[in-house]
């Protein structure tokens, strides 16, 4: 058996997980690099079909062991209520129908604010998600949006945060190769998916992302990504205070003591596989 | 089976919603482009003014 130094990001990480292709390339590439991994399937309380995340998530327990990976599926409305619709008439004045894509982002932060509470509280320093390039249409895909919350927000709260599959075209191949599948060309999919959850917005919200918002829209996806989240970014940490407000050990604390942890781990994903 | 017709009968629904949304959006985007333009020169300004080590990962 392993002991954790020889557990090239150590001891514990996380990782955002929808149970589709790409979130589970990824979250074996982590856990085949930590002792102990959390798969964290957030429910905002409007998606359906959450329970489709257990089938690879099983599929990656069955292979590292029920001791090297763990599955939650965490509810995150009241969450949500706070960071995506926080204020929703000013970001209809503000983004107009542009919102159709930034709400996908709203999203994504609100679990975002969701996982660096999960993750102070069980002092885990590595969150990771499955961003792929192929999907940087999507604001909360964009490259500069991951670098962008990098900084603002898991540098911030002490964790080291790595895309492991940004540049992987065909991650559905990838997880036939190593017997990961639990469903041959998931890319081949489409709205209803057997291994993920579906959004009822998803799809217009793609549409928009794909044919509309990126080569069509000249600069306004970047500046709407930059104004969006730096609007949004208030309010996380709000509720991030908040939820440790009276708590011990103290936000500052559990911050201190990630950011000890990540300090020995790799900065970038490039560093992790050149070892 | 069942899965396959609603798959196809949300897809005859929820693209031409997209797509609706898509092309009014272009046009907002198109009405605003003088104040993105302007916003985009002046965030790759803030970019350039950086020091180095911070436009990396």
């Amino acid at each position: 058996m392993k002991r954790n130094a020889d557990y090239q990001l150590g001891e514990k990480a996380s990782v955002l997980f929808s149970g589709g292709s790409d979130s589970t390339l990824a979250a074996y590439l982590i856990a085949a690099r930590t002792q102990h991994t959390t798969l964290l399937t957030f429910d905002p309380g409007f998606i359906f079909f959450v329970e489709n995340s257990r089938r690879h998530a099983q599929i990656l327990i069955d292979k590292l062991g029920p001791d090297r990976v763990e599955h939650k599926i965490i509810p995150i409305k009241p969450i949500i209520d706070r960071i995506l619709f926080g204020d929703v008439k000013h970001d209809l004045r503000k983004y107009g129908f542009n919102l159709t894509a930034l709400g996908c982002l709203g999203c994504r932060m609100s679990m975002h604010a969701a996982a660096v509470i999960f993750n102070l509280e069980n002092n885990i320093p590595v969150i990771a998600d499955g961003s792929i390039t192929k999907q940087a249409d999507i604001p909360e895909q964009m490259d500069s949006f991951i670098r962008r919350n990098r900084e603002q927000l898991w540098r911030r709260y002490g964790m080291r945060h790595y895309s492991p599959i940004y540049n992987v075209v065909n991650s559905d191949r990838r997880l036939d190769d190593l017997g990961l599948s639990a469903v041959g060309k998931l890319k081949h999919q489409f709205i209803l998916f057997d291994t993920q959850p579906t959004c009822p917005i998803g799809v217009p919200a793609d549409v928009y992302a794909r044919l509309f918002y990126g080569h069509l829209s000249g600069p306004a996806r970047e500046v709407d990504m930059v104004e969006y989240s730096e609007e949004k970014y208030p309010a996380m940490h709000r509720l991030i205070e908040d939820h440790f407000e009276g708590k011990k050990p103290t936000l500052a604390q559990s911050v201190r003591k990630l950011q000890r942890a990540a300090a020995k781990l790799p900065e970038t994903w490039e560093e992790v596989t050149d070892d | 089976m069942i899965k396959l017709v609603l798959r196809y009968v949300i897809a005859l629904v929820m693209i031409p919603v997209g797509i609706v949304l898509g092309f009014c959006g272009a046009v907002q985007n198109h009405l605003r482009r003088h104040r993105y333009q302007a916003k985009h020169a002046e965030l790759q300004q803030q970019l350039a003014d950086q020091p180095a080590e911070n436009r990396e990962r």
